[in-house]
């Protein structure tokens, strides 16, 4: 879980040429240089580290970066647990 | 009667458990063509849906097979009366894609549901070919039970719901002046209705193919803004960078990505009917011409249209009306100049907007209360 919460904060960060730290109750829009272009890119690298495919229901309640990361971890843990006993 | 699968009665609904769950549905006596209709709805984690296939056999006949994403009616015909006179009906629900919380969770500090959790039901009942109810299933479920016409309620529209369809930025800018920003590809593009057309028919295959696409700088230096053109479908969308914020190969490698990303969301709500696509076009376009669009997203499901033109004196700016099977016409007084989307637009778009949304909703309702009854019948014959 540590390594999602690292890897969603380091993609915003990179998304958006910034240092600036961010926390999981940061709010995206008040990311500087956080646009909807930043959101697909992150969203779009997060669907090739993780291998899950994110789509139209899951953007829309995406406000903070601790939504990113469960969102991820949701994700993941559906996509590792398909099937298993 | 509830045979093997099921969990325990909760607030409104049962699980269904392991691989299958079984219904005995006991002496349906000789009532005409009886349904058993089912209302079923995903497992959802936190706030992600776990779409599962589910097969529903009956006497060992595979009636359905839907892969459940959302709260969905399943509707299974019985065996004629001559067959189930004094015996039992077994409803078989194959359900394979369950999930185990410890597996997902093996650290949770509190111990999490063991079960193999599928689908929920949380009403199951018997209509005949009217819509009667039947009187057999539900109590002996315990099983809500409600009348088969009342249909999920929709919620209110609201201004995310819609998506732009072009032909330029002037309502997804309207959308931002709102407060929403739905993640939509043609929110701030411009493209023709004809170009829109070929997109629809080959699913912007080629929208993100490098052969396709230009980037360019418009606007007066240094702030000029870099812009995608894609040759194919005549499509040129904002990047929102301006020279000096970002080099080009960084621009270039955004844009590609967005538009990738874009065109998925796009596809998905094709798909899913979700949305109400919205057109307008300065220059108005031909009665055929929405007709073709509608055509269009109606390929991929059941997709509304709102197609914004100007009133012609014969109706008020705000007006909307149902004009076509999957359309709605909104009405305006004026659209901008498409050099200039981005000053405040007509005061009449929160209104059509508004209209549109309720009339958008009471039309699915209604068309799903027809649906139901269309698929009744149709299982009848």
């Amino acid at each position: 879980m540590i390594d999602i919460q690292r890897s969603v904060q380091a993609l915003v960060q990179a998304e958006t040429g910034t240092d600036t730290n961010v926390a999981p109750n940061t709010v995206l829009d008040d990311i500087s240089g956080w646009d909807s272009v930043s959101l697909a890119g992150v969203l779009m690298a997060l669907e090739e580290e993780y291998s899950i495919r994110i789509g139209r229901h899951q953007v829309v309640n995406l406000h903070t970066v601790g939504d990113l990361e469960r969102l991820v971890r949701d994700l993941s843990l559906l996509a590792d647990g398909r099937g298993k006993t | 009667m509830l045979g093997t699968g099921w969990g325990a009665s909760e607030d409104g609904f049962r699980w269904m458990l392991d691989d299958e769950s079984v219904l005995e549905i006991p002496g349906l006596g000789e009532a005409s063509t009886l349904y058993l209709i089912l209302r079923i709805s995903p497992l959802i984690l936190g706030e992600t849906v776990w779409p599962q296939r589910l097969a529903v056999l009956v006497d060992g006949f595979p009636h359905s097979l839907p892969v459940i994403t959302e709260t969905t009616f399943v509707i299974v015909p019985m065996p004629g009366h001559e067959k189930r006179v004094g015996e039992s009906v077994k409803v078989v629900l194959k359900h394979p894609d369950w999930l185990q919380l410890t597996t997902l969770f093996p650290d949770s500090p509190t111990p999490p549901d063991s079960r193999k959790i599928s689908l929920r039901v949380h009403e199951a009942y018997l209509v005949d070919q009217t819509g009667s109810m039947g009187n057999a299933l539900s109590d002996q479920a315990n099983i809500a039970r409600t009348d088969p016409r009342v249909l999920e309620p929709f919620c209110p529209a609201s201004l995310a719901d819609f998506a732009s369809l072009g032909d330029n930025c002037e309502f997804g800018l309207f959308q931002r002046r709102c407060g929403v920003e739905p993640q939509d590809l043609f929110r701030f593009s411009r493209l023709s209705i004809e170009t829109l057309l070929t997109g629809l028919e080959d699913g912007f295959v080629d929208l993100c193919n490098l052969a396709r696409l230009t980037f360019s700088l418009r606007g007066d230096a240094p702030r000029r803004e870099y812009i995608t053109k894609n040759d194919k479908y005549k499509f040129f969308s904002h990047s929102g960078v301006v020279e000096d914020e970002a080099s080009v190969v960084r621009v270039i490698e955004r844009e590609i990505r967005k538009l990738y990303f874009l065109r998925q969301l796009l596809i998905d709500d094709l798909k899913s009917g979700d949305r109400l696509f919205v057109f307008k076009a300065n220059h108005s376009a031909s009665a055929e011409q929405i007709d073709d669009l509608s055509w269009s997203l109606r390929r991929w499901g059941d997709n509304f249209l709102l197609h914004i033109r100007l009133a012609d004196g014969s109706v008020e700016a705000g007006h909307v009306e149902r004009t076509g099977r999957f359309v709605m016409t909104g009405y305006i007084d004026s659209f901008l100049d498409y050099s200039k989307a981005q000053i405040p637009a007509s005061e009449a778009w929160p209104t059509i907007c508004d209209r549109a949304g309720k009339l958008w909703c009471q039309i699915r309702a209604n068309d799903l209360g027809q649906v139901e009854q269309v698929a009744l019948e149709a299982l009848a014959e």
